[in-house]
């Protein structure tokens, strides 16, 4: 087999691979980025950026096994890189009081909307572990590695973002 | 309101549930992450070592902050091209057709010689000393020996393999090449004139080397200071400098913290006369080669990049606060004292994506020559990863830039189309050989030759 016919079956198979990591994750990245952001297409570019950022280093990755931990990790991160960067928490702040027209844009039947923007909220930190709590369902020691924080930092955030919750809620029912 | 604690848990959970579960994937999102995966390999995988080795002295111990009587002076370095691309200039490749696939990590001169490691084509950044897949070939690493005189041919005269692709430096000392293999925890001796490797010596992640007199000087990643005697290829001491150790990308799916490094070793090493100068994170360290012993302590508040040692100055590059955004200062520190004594902001990196902002400046190598200091810097433009390598010659009296000249590409494009002719991605400072400096591109993959900027 010449070198160019190896190569090109190697970039095949690494396509391949590429692919059915992207097909077997992407779902789960993309929700767990969009609930943290509350953004579709930010949740979009987040989870083509984390994936961007793995496939440079899946040589790496001696337990692919690994990998969905790898992945929700680096969306965590971009996330909070963007909160950081864009200063986004504000901009949900003034989208909120603007009535969430993206939302408003898509019906919804549901009748705890209070509760989501009660969530978009929270601070950052208090949304991610809530987040990983109650949706990723992780493990104390997961969810504070993919924080990057102390198990009991993590039970903390999830408590007051708990509290921040029932506070906001009952301010809404008041208002 | 949920009325109750189990309650409120229970909604929290089916509304986290409902919002999530009716998202779906858009189609085509799969081939523009590989386009952009590919753009990123190509414009960033990298780590580059360097080293400078001039003089230096002084000795007081302690840890000093930033609170020192420094000055800061003001932005000096705008990142915004020219268009003063710098004429003369000669690329020269040392992969390609029917040569190695990597692109080349690390730079060495000396003797009218530069040497070439490369081993760069697995992501970005190289995850130092984590071993690759077993499942996948990388390709091979190489050292290439090109020919760097006053004036053409500028050819490669020799090239050897070192093992697999992947993360590698070099190191020229004592008549020969010193080849860093952090992923094998080993330093490769290469005989400069047979290419015949003469020695392979355990070191722990090394990721930067230099030398004085009588010892290489090798910094890992973490913590560890190897000193190696060349006479018997021989480790004769192991120093602990305190520098936090790098976790790198463990297999634990926990990332390490974004980094201002993009592709620059963590930790790096320069020699200066009666002094070993270590960098890693915020700090810098002095050592002392007569009793391997930690002499000075500098803590600066963000992330060292940059590393040179002078006659009685160390300076560096530190971007503040340790991650992006940050603000570019190059930094003196005063090696009689061991503390900061001038600051000069040369930019900002508000943006750690890979396409970054414009004006946003992403390394920045410092390289000392004939009493000024000569900075590497990699800016990007016009969002959507157009890069230019600038390189500023800077009076070290006054902090400012005396002459600059930007770093032009070769021509071609990249695996996405873009033009090369007006854009570079430097990595890592310069080496100064026959007259001129070198750099690496490693947006085309290239070594560049081009005349240094002068006043």
């Amino acid at each position: 087999m010449s070198l160019e016919v190896e190569a090109d079956r190697q970039l095949q198979e690494q396509h391949s691979a590429r692919a059915e990591l992207y097909v077997r994750h992407s779902p789960a990245a993309l929700r767990l980025a969009f609930l943290i952001t509350g953004d579709r297409a930010l949740a979009d570019d987040l989870v083509q950026d984390a994936f961007v950022r793995l496939f440079g280093r899946l040589v790496h990755l001696r337990n692919p096994d690994a990998f969905a931990a790898y992945l929700r990790q680096t969306v965590v991160n971009l996330c909070r890189m963007h909160f950081r960067r864009q200063r986004v928490e504000r901009t949900y702040l003034r989208r909120e009081e603007q009535g969430f027209q993206e939302e408003a844009n898509e019906p919804d039947l549901d009748t705890r909307e209070d509760l989501w923007r009660a969530l978009l909220r929270l601070s950052e930190r208090q949304r991610i572990a809530i987040v990983l709590h109650y949706y990723e369902d992780l493990s104390e020691q997961q969810a504070s590695e993919a924080l990057g924080c102390q198990p009991g930092t993590y039970r903390s955030l999830v408590s007051r973002g708990l509290a921040q919750l029932r506070l906001t809620l009952q301010g809404d029912q008041h208002a | 309101m949920p009325s109750s604690i189990d309650e409120l848990d229970r909604e929290i959970r089916d509304l986290l549930h409902r919002k999530a579960d009716v998202l779906e994937v858009p189609e085509g999102n799969f081939e523009n992450t590989i386009r952009r995966s590919n753009r990123r390999l190509a414009r960033n995988a990298a780590a580059c070592l360097l080293v400078v080795g001039l003089v230096g002295s002084g000795a007081v111990a302690g840890v000093r902050s930033l609170a020192g009587p420094a000055s800061t002076r003001p932005a000096n370095a705008s990142p915004t091209p020219s268009e003063a691309l710098a004429t003369g200039a000669a690329w020269i490749r040392v992969n390609g057709p029917g040569g190695p696939d990597t692109f080349p990590l690390g730079l060495a001169g000396a003797d009218g010689v530069v040497w070439v490691a490369s081993g760069g084509n697995i992501g970005f950044p190289p995850m130092i000393g984590v071993l690759s897949d077993p499942s996948v070939d990388p390709g091979v690493a190489t050292l290439a020996r090109v020919r760097a005189g006053t004036a053409p041919p500028y050819e490669v005269t020799g090239t050897v393999t070192i093992g697999k692709a992947g993360d590698i430096g070099v190191a020229m000392a004592f008549g020969d090449a010193w080849v860093l293999r952090p992923a094998l925890d080993r330093v490769i001796r290469v005989e400069g004139s047979s290419l015949a490797k003469v020695a392979s010596i355990p070191v722990p992640h090394p990721s930067g080397a230099a030398a004085d007199d009588s010892s290489l000087w090798v910094m890992g990643i973490g913590s560890t200071l190897t000193r190696i005697d060349p006479q018997s290829n021989q480790v004769v001491a192991s120093i602990d400098t305190g520098i936090p150790a790098d976790r790198g990308f463990e297999n634990d799916g926990v990332l390490p913290p974004t980094s201002p490094n993009n592709g620059v070793p963590a930790t790096g090493v320069a020699v200066g006369d009666g002094a070993v100068w270590v960098r890693g994170g915020g700090r810098l360290v002095r050592i002392d080669p007569a009793t391997n012993a930690v002499q000075a302590t500098i803590d600066v508040g963000g992330t060292i990049e940059g590393l040179a040692a002078g006659d009685s100055s160390v300076w560096i590059s530190v971007c503040t606060p340790a991650v992006p955004p940050c603000t570019w200062e190059l930094l003196r520190i005063d090696a009689t004292t061991n503390t900061i004594a001038s600051r000069d902001v040369l930019g900002a990196w508000e943006d750690s994506d890979q396409t970054g902002s414009a004006g946003d400046i992403g390394r920045v190598g410092v390289t000392l020559d004939s009493g000024s200091v000569l900075v590497a810097i990699e800016a990007t433009y016009g969002r959507g990863s157009y890069s230019r390598g600038r390189l500023l010659r800077i009076d070290a009296a006054s902090g400012d830039v005396i002459a600059s000249v930007d770093v032009p590409g070769s021509g071609g494009t990249t695996v996405d189309g873009k033009e090369l002719r007006n854009t570079s991605d430097l990595l890592g400072p310069v080496v100064i050989e026959g007259g001129a400096a070198w750099v690496i591109n490693i947006e085309s993959e290239e070594v560049v030759r081009l005349p240094l900027p002068d006043s």
